[in-house]
């Protein structure tokens, strides 16, 4: 178990993707004549993603982690310059024909329950990708991969026959993992998978994870607006805020040394178990609300709430800077010791 | 005889008191307990949090003490606020204190704002019932009060409806709503759950800021133990509708009894810890359908034992602060 991915001689790269933008229209009729408005729900964001690798992705509510995502996965239309996927260029390639990217990529959703189909059974949901792109294969070798999934999950083989409504949240979690992961994926994207679940649930869900991940070989990219979740999980964790990235690195640097005054926002909101220290907390807060993504700010996104902000900073959008322990995009970045 | 025991009352400041509070539910499969032998008391501008999992009876316990439970439930025991048994009162009775005197924040901002009024109509209309302001007034004091919790432009706030707000805002508004009356005691059910991290520090920067200037005793619910850490002087650890441990904050986390609170504090992951052992609590919480019958924590337990089978009296502990107590049979020491 390696930490940090600057520390692997040479990380076998499956991702590459620059500028990627998401672009959805939006209905902004006034009256009679129909308009409809872009929103940019992602902004011209560009990593890298490496085998073995747990990525977190965190970001208040409506800053496009869950549309960076669905691009990624190509469930819904994006432009970008450069798109790889286990060095297949699918940059200008039709949804329709990404191939085998779709059985190597797969997606784990927030809501365990609604994101199973009500009227299949256990059997029937986790065997769906196998009819899809397995339809050689018999019943009783459908049932028989199912069952080991099973097992794999920690589920036991007395649900085969359930419907989701029948099993509690962690249950359908489990479920929509092994759904992910029946196919043998390189690669899943998590959406927040443990957001609905009560914490004790959420600690199993988060242990399935990695061990799957350790026997499998499974790369994660992990969405979460949960800062203690991804830092748990993830070994580089990408901080987005209204479309755009702010900053990328390490876990460890990102957590213990943020660049980014926006980085250093969210990690000093996040209350602490600790009654001694947080009663007497004193930190800055953020003020108002994230803007509106129709009508992003001008220059630096950030710069309505930041502390740091100066005129220049609605002015012009700072360009990424990158040093050794990740990149970060800032006019006044907070020192490094 | 009422009246001594309001006097016994102020003198030890004891704001709130629930006693033995217990909460049925009639179902088709039989009766269900969703909260068994409840008890707490409540000063005067202290915090308590609340603590548990879904279906710990956490928010049934709060709706009894609103006299909001459901028409198949049934709430026994004693809330006695103000001297008077508030689970006894009818209905005009209990108006005149539920809103005025006790006011509550709900989880979802958005199901329980009216969507078909404006914030005007809804903030106003606490003060013209229970304060028989003018429409002025309440509108007035609806403004200043939108302005204390720091809503840019009250009046144009006051003029929209609740779907033109982000979540943090409707939140904002309806604790705005909740405060308008100055209650003595300030009910918060998972009044953060749905917000962001930046949005739910400010909403408890503000909730604490207005404890300072009106000494609101507030009764915080979260299943978040880092939320209740900075807030509340005592907590209470509920699972499977009992009370697990109930003590001074620090004790709580700095002295923890029961297993459940020790599993609790140990399967949720912490940014401010470096190590990477993050120890998950096997199985999962009990439905009230099949509630084991000693321990409800027993069955997920490392602890548990034979002794188990029987529920554990909550009882005070033998090594720790006067207060603290602990529903567990194996707690001669902390774990």
């Amino acid at each position: 178990m390696t930490s940090a991915f600057p520390t692997l001689p040479v990380p076998q790269r499956l991702l590459q993707v620059r500028d990627l933008r998401v672009q959805y229209a939006v209905n902004d009729s006034l009256g009679f004549w129909p308009r409809t408005r872009q929103l940019e729900a992602v902004k011209g964001i560009g990593l890298d993603l490496y085998a073995g690798e747990t990525l977190g992705v965190v970001g208040e509510s409506g800053c496009g982690k869950s549309s960076l995502a669905k691009a990624l996965m190509g469930l819904i239309p994006s432009r970008c310059s450069q798109l790889k996927w286990f060095d297949q260029d699918l940059t200008d390639l039709p949804l329709k024909r990404w191939g085998s990217v779709r059985r190597d990529v797969q997606m784990v959703f927030q809501d365990p329950l609604s994101s199973l189909d009500p009227r299949l059974n256990v059997l029937n949901i986790i065997a769906e990708p196998l009819r899809t792109h397995e339809p050689g294969l018999s019943a009783e070798q459908r049932k028989a991969a199912v069952l080991e999934t099973l097992s794999k999950v920690g589920l036991e083989q007395s649900l085969l026959y359930r419907y989701p409504h029948e099993l509690s949240g962690g249950q359908c979690q489990r479920i929509g993992i092994a759904r992910a992961i029946i196919l043998r994926p390189k690669v899943i994207l998590c959406d927040e998978p443990v957001s609905a679940l009560d914490v004790s649930i959420q600690a199993q869900i988060i242990q399935l994870l990695r061990q799957l991940q350790r026997e499998m070989n499974l790369t994660l990219v992990f969405i979460s607006h949960d800062l203690a979740v991804v830092k748990h999980i993830s070994h580089r964790v990408m901080v987005m805020y209204l479309g755009s990235m702010m900053e990328l690195g390490p876990k460890d640097t990102l957590f213990k040394q943020p660049a980014h005054p926006y980085t250093q926002a969210l990690l000093d909101a996040v209350p602490k178990a600790d009654p001694r220290k947080e009663r007497h907390k004193s930190v800055p807060l953020l003020s108002g609300d994230i803007p509106s993504p129709l009508d992003p700010p001008s220059g630096c996104v950030f710069h309505t709430r930041c502390m740091r902000a100066d005129a220049h900073c609605a002015v012009q959008a700072p360009s990424f800077q990158v040093s050794e322990v990740g990149v970060f995009a800032c006019w006044h970045p907070l020192l490094r010791p | 005889m009422r009246s001594t025991r309001r006097t016994t009352d102020v003198s030890t400041s004891r704001l709130l008191e629930v006693k033995k509070l217990n909460v049925h539910f009639r179902t088709p499969e039989g009766e269900l307990q969703a909260v068994r032998d409840l008890s707490f008391s409540l000063q005067q501008g202290e915090t308590l949090g609340v603590v548990g999992e879904s279906g710990s009876g956490k928010s049934q316990t709060m709706l009894a003490m609103m006299g909001l439970l459901a028409p198949n439930a049934r709430a026994e025991g004693q809330v006695i606020f103000n001297g008077d048994n508030i689970l006894n009162l009818p209905a005009a009775q209990l108006n005149r204190v539920r809103g005025p005197k006790l006011a509550m924040i709900f989880q979802d901002p958005m199901t329980s704002l009216n969507p078909f009024l404006t914030v005007e109509r809804q903030m106003t209309e606490v003060l013209q019932i229970h304060q028989n302001a003018s429409r002025g007034q309440a509108r007035a004091a609806s403004r200043q009060m939108l302005e204390k919790l720091r809503i840019a432009d009250p009046l144009r706030c006051l003029k929209s409806y609740p779907h033109q707000f982000s979540g943090g805002m409707r939140q904002r508004i309806m604790i705005a709503m909740a405060l308008l009356s100055q209650p003595d005691v300030l009910i918060a059910d998972e009044p953060t759950t749905a917000l962001d991290v930046t949005v739910q520090a400010q909403i408890v920067a503000l909730l604490r800021q207005l404890q300072q200037d009106h000494g609101t005793s507030i009764i915080m619910v979260t299943h978040d133990l880092g939320l209740v850490a900075g807030l509340s002087d005592q907590v209470m650890v509920m699972y499977g509708g009992r009370v697990m441990e109930h003590a001074r904050a620090d004790d709580i986390f700095y002295n923890t009894h029961h297993p459940y609170t020790r599993a609790l504090l140990e399967s949720v992951p912490r940014i401010e810890q470096a190590d990477d052992a993050l120890l998950a609590i096997p199985g999962m919480p009990p439905s009230l359908r099949n509630m084991p019958a000693g321990c409800p924590f027993a069955p997920r337990c490392g602890r548990a034992d034979s002794d188990c089978q029987f529920p554990a009296p909550l009882s005070l502990v033998t090594d720790g602060a006067a207060d603290h107590r602990v529903a567990c049979h194996h707690t001669g020491h902390p774990v």
